[in-house]
């Protein structure tokens, strides 16, 4: 190109410029609302010849210049029909625009039928559930689990009998930060996780970051589970009963006061199973010739007050309290000519957690925004179990006993002062920043054993306190989120999470950044890559994936210092015609510092302390795939969703330094939904999950003992080396049908569900009952449950 | 109605719940133990591996065993024993220091087991010296200095085991003095920290590795009961035994160790027991021994 071409061009693009610059353009703000007329936060607003975007505040509110004369402008939300408008403009102007829900325009087109919605999967890479998706679920006993809900989802295991919590991307139950209203829940399982802690009475919406994980979360090593709870609305009281055959609930919503400003929502739930399981089990166990009994019983409860000062300030108290109970008495008499035999095993255990928190919302302007907050969580657990051996005979002097008894009490206690802000400079970008200061009380092992043994007439008795630990730490951690779309096709959410934990007089920190990016090449198909730095100072100790009483919270210490990991995800999202959309992404995570338990280690007695049984320095890692294919709204609604996933650690001391799986590496999972609208009365659903069994350490053999002169026995017992055996697979079909009926403003709804309809034994727990026999709990077969629920206010 | 739930309900508690586990079964496989050292031929003990529910065991008879040194192929095992006691055999060869030797096991029915091991060499026993010994009457107490000096370069591990041999003295009917030997094992304990110690009972030999001290001098203070128990005692010796053992030696009883300290009770994490048998399941163990002497009386 010679010079003389080079300076023509340069000379057109100047006019050109000079020309666009000089021209004048006009102010054009307004607002962006869904149809009740709440703000819709980063809609877009488009103007298409002036190639300008922007997107909504927190108020939904929006400002861009256009030159003058006739502009289409178009708004677009997710989730919600665009809508473009042409607007001849020749000053300054302000447009405020209401977006139909794609779901609320079905429904003007067929009045009389109801549509179900199910997860919402962001461009992201999260999930967001709305109340509406937990009722579109099979409910179960009555029950409509949000975290049922969540584990239908590609990428979490779809649940576990006996061991709460979420297991995502093959992490363990500890690796997922679950939040209640920004506050961390530590344990969140009823009835041995049939159902969660999670009222979905009382839930507003959840937010999993699975793919992602936005810089303002920390704390565990995997995902986020964020919770909001449901303030109640500002209209009129609602309420609602439901009674089941071992579950009840009971729901209260409201304003309090004439102006409304004061809103409240309460919730409450019982399971008093125990009431028939009692007498049940001892005429069970009587017909068997033993003498024993099960009891269950579990509550929880929710509260959470809003007040507006006014449009700037409101304050928020919110307050979860849940308490389970389970007990188990087994007992046998073996009568021999001389003497009889008289066994006894008896265990209970509780666990409790109290989440509370008063947070306080100042908005400077519409773009600035701070929420400072005061929280705190404690989760406990009492473990009781005693095993009595008794020898009786004619002549009482020689009547022996043996007795174990054990009390073993857990704690892990949060109290935290957290202020974030949240900046909204314009539409294109979303700034938000904070800092978390916790201090941190952990009880582990606590109480005591006692040993009673010998002829009646000469008892020994020994009691053991046992090596319980308990430490106090402090955590700070600050955070700097940015949101930034630079164009149209691009959304890059990045920034860094930083923490600090101080323990003995030692801290750790760390630096953790943070990265997604989101590019949406063409309408409607998005693909996201990001990555994660986390770190947890918490570990969580699981003898094995059979034994879900002795499990504990332990902090990071010098020898056992925090846990870090590293995510790696990418994917591809597409929405389809007629609500279809499909998704698949892989995922890869390294992890350091972890913990587990030592051989030979007495994990429910603890004779010393908890450091000294277990290894530290473990490295991990687990990756996979997953996909999913979802109809999210209509009458018909569904899902499937597939994960192949591998999940592996390494200790050297532990199966001699090799790679072993991870006890939940579960290789292959399987989650299918399908819900059916039939009528506004009537709806039918079913949930069908198979899940590649856990991994666990088991015998398989014995041999002789050469050197059993000492030791005691004449065999050794050969195990599968470290989680070698993978447990049979965990399945369920499950079934429901619920019919309601709306007379004036109540409801009537009734549900006859039924949990695994073709009773498939899935392991609770493995034990030996002797030395050469082992036995599995199963402890949900085929359970058929109805539940009648009434709705005031509707 | 009422019956009805009763029914529903009861169906349900009792459908639940509890049936027999099978564990993995991984077949019958040969069990192979043999611990040999530089001071006596090479002893195999064969037999076969069971599942938990049945607790018979029974030696094999009718294994041929190949013995090799460095790969070198020696011999055939000769056995040795019949009746409760099927399923010994023996070499005639005696292992050397510093080499390594490995075994075929072939059986008709459970087809063909490996392992190997060397001998390590031994560390040099630098000097051995009795600090004290406090008489008590019935018996008494020996310290002991043990001081040797680690291979270097290579892991090492060890084993410390103690005897006594006494020379005592009766009156016979005629009043005639009879001498005659005794030989105790006595239970030696270290007052020297040894890192990664662990106490073997088979043997009552206190076993550990050279972890922070490898290729250096090392003094271990030991303590042992001795048996001087009474006055027609004329002398006593100790025999200190330094044997220095395989890793697979220290990790079979190590892990031995653990499992004796579980009781095998449900509520400890399990012990895989160390092996080195492939295709099998047991050890093959070696170790070079080697012995000093004080006298205590």
């Amino acid at each position: 190109m010679n010079s003389a071409l080079k300076f023509f061009l340069w000379l057109h693009l100047a006019i050109i410029s000079i020309a666009v610059f000089s021209q004048t353009t006009y102010n054009v703000s307004g607002k962006v609302l869904a149809d009740d007329l709440k703000p819709l936060v980063k809609a877009g607003v488009y103007v298409s010849h002036f190639s300008t975007r922007v997107f909504t505040d927190s108020t939904g509110s929006f400002k861009l210049q256009v030159k003058p004369g006739l502009n289409e402008i178009s708004f677009s939300y997710t989730g919600y029909y665009s809508q473009n408008i042409k607007v001849y403009i020749d000053k300054d102007t302000l447009i405020e625009v209401q977006l139909k829900s794609e779901v609320q325009l079905s429904e003007v087109v067929i009045t009389d039928d109801r549509k179900l919605k199910t997860a919402l999967y962001n461009a992201d890479g999260s999930i967001t559930l709305k109340t509406e998706d937990f009722y579109a679920q099979p409910a179960m006993l009555g029950e409509n689990d949000p975290v049922r809900s969540i584990q239908m989802q590609s990428g979490i295991q779809s649940g576990n009998e006996g061991l709460g919590g979420l297991l995502i991307h093959g992490g363990g139950p500890d690796e997922s930060l679950v939040l209640m209203d920004g506050v961390p829940v530590f344990n969140i399982s009823h009835l041995y996780s049939f159902i969660s802690v999670f009222n979905a009475d009382a839930i507003d919406k959840v937010d999993i970051y699975k793919d992602s994980y936005p810089a303002r979360f920390g704390g565990r090593l995997s995902s986020v589970m964020d919770v909001e709870t449901n303030a109640g609305n500002n209209d009129h009281l609602k309420a609602s009963i439901s009674i089941g055959l071992i579950i009840s609930r009971f729901h209260l919503d409201g304003p309090i006061g004439k102006n409304h400003k004061t809103t409240f929502s309460l919730s409450m739930r019982g399971c008093y199973a125990g009431l028939i399981s009692l007498p049940v089990s001892e005429k069970h166990y009587k017909s068997q010739g033993l003498t024993g009994r099960l009891a269950y019983y579990f509550q929880d409860s929710n509260l959470k007050l809003l007040h507006r000062f006014n449009d700037k300030d409101k304050i928020a108290l919110s307050f979860f309290s849940n308490n389970d109970f389970y007990l188990i008495d087994r007992g046998s008499e073996d009568s021999y000519s001389s003497y009889s035999h008289i066994n006894s095993y008896f265990q209970q255990a509780n666990w409790a957690n109290y989440v509370s928190s008063v947070a306080w919302t100042h908005d400077f302007s519409k773009k600035w925004k701070w929420q400072n907050s005061f929280s705190f969580s404690n989760y406990s657990s009492t473990y009781i179990q005693w095993f009595h051996d008794s020898y009786i005979e004619a002549n009482l002097n020689n009547n022996s006993v043996y007795y174990t008894d054990r009390n073993i009490t857990s704690y892990l206690r949060n109290l935290s002062y957290k202020s974030d802000i949240d900046f909204l400079p314009d539409g294109l970008q979303s700034f938000k920043a904070g800092a978390l200061l916790t201090y941190i009380d952990v009880g582990v092992g606590n109480g005591k054993a006692l040993i009673t043994q010998g002829y009646v007439t000469d008892l020994i008795r020994n009691e053991i306190p046992l090596k319980g630990d308990n430490t106090k730490a402090l955590e700070a951690s600050a955070y700097i989120e940015d949101e930034i779309r630079p164009t149209e096709q691009w959304l890059i959410n990045c920034g860094f999470h930083a923490r600090s934990y101080t323990v003995s007089n030692k801290t750790f920190f760390t630096f953790l950044p943070r990265l997604n990016i989101v590019f949406t090449p063409v309408k409607k198909i998005s693909i996201f890559a990001s990555v994660s730095g986390t770190s947890q100072n918490l570990h969580f100790l699981i003898p094995n994936s059979t034994n879900v009483l002795a499990t504990y919270w332990v902090p990071a210490k010098d020898n056992a210092p925090p846990e870090t990991g590293w995510n790696y995800v990418m994917g591809i999202k597409h929405k389809l015609p007629l609500n279809f959309e499909w998704g698949a992404n892989g995922f890869y995570r390294s992890m350091k510092n972890l913990v587990d338990y030592k051989d030979g280690v007495d994990y429910s007695f603890s004779t010393v302390k908890w450091e000294q049984q277990v290894y530290s320095g473990g490295i991990g890692r687990a990756y996979g795939l997953e996909m999913y294919v979802a109809r999210s709204y209509g009458k018909i609604t569904g899902s499937i969703a597939y994960t192949l996933a591998w999940s592996d650690r390494e200790f050297t001391g532990l199966n001699y330094g090799a790679w072993f799986p991870y006890a939940f590496d579960r290789r292959h999972d399987f989650a299918a939904q399908l819900n059916y609208v039939i009528s506004k009365h009537f709806e039918v659903g079913a949930a069908w999950i198979y899940g590649s069994g856990n991994m666990v350490t088991l015998p398989e053999q014995r041999y002789n003992n050469t050197s059993y002169n000492s030791y005691g026995n004449t065999y050794i017992t050969a195990y599968t080396s470290k989680n070698a055996y993978r447990l049979p697979s965990y399945q369920h079909l499950d079934i429901s049908f619920t019919y309601r009926k709306q007379i004036k403003h109540t409801e009537h709804v009734f549900n006859f569900s039924v949990y695994n309809v073709y009773n498939h034994y899935n392991i609770f727990e493995i034990y030996s009952v002797s030395q050469n026999e082992m036995k599995q709990l199963s402890l949900f077969p085929v359970l058929p449950s109805l539940s009648y629920t009434i709705k005031f206010g509707v | 109605m009422k019956h009805l739930l009763f029914i529903i309900l009861t169906s349900l508690i009792l459908s639940s719940c509890e049936k027999d586990f099978n564990t993995p079964l991984s077949g019958t496989k040969m069990s192979i133990s043999s611990f040999f050292s530089d001071t006596s031929v090479v002893t195999v003990v064969v037999s076969k591996s069971y599942p938990l529910a049945n607790n018979n065991t029974a030696g094999i008879s009718d294994a041929s065993i190949e013995l090799y040194e460095d790969s070198v192929f020696k011999e055939i095992l000769h056995h040795v024993s019949s009746g409760s006691t099927s399923g010994t055999y023996k070499s005639n060869l005696i292992p050397q220091r510093g080499r390594n030797y490995s075994i075929t096991v072939t059986e008709p029915v459970y087809g063909k087991a490996t392992a190997q091991d060397n001998i390590p060499l031994p560390a040099t026993i630098n000097s051995c010296q009795l600090l004290q010994y406090v008489d008590s009457g019935n018996y008494g107490i020996a310290t002991v200095d043990l001081n040797f000096t680690d291979n270097p370069s290579v892991p090492n591990y060890y084993s410390i085991s103690m005897t006594e041999k006494a020379v005592s003295f009766y009156l016979d009917t005629a009043g005639d003095t009879i001498l005659y030997t005794h030989n105790f094992f006595v239970h030696p304990s270290a007052l020297t920290k040894l890192q990664d110690s662990v106490f073997d009972y088979s043997s009552d030999a206190i076993l550990f590795s050279d972890n922070g001290f490898n290729g250096q001098q090392k003094q271990v203070i030991l303590n042992c009961d001795a048996y001087t128990n009474t006055s027609n005692i004329l002398h006593a010796t100790l025999y200190i035994n330094l044997n220095t053992i395989s890793k697979s030696y220290y990790e079979y009883f190590r892990t031995l160790a653990l499992l004796a300290n579980t009781n095998q009770s449900a509520t400890y994490t399990s012990v895989n027991i160390y092996g080195n048998i492939q295709n099998g399941y047991g050890i093959f163990a070696g170790q070079s021994a080697q012995s000093v002497q004080v006298h205590i009386k």
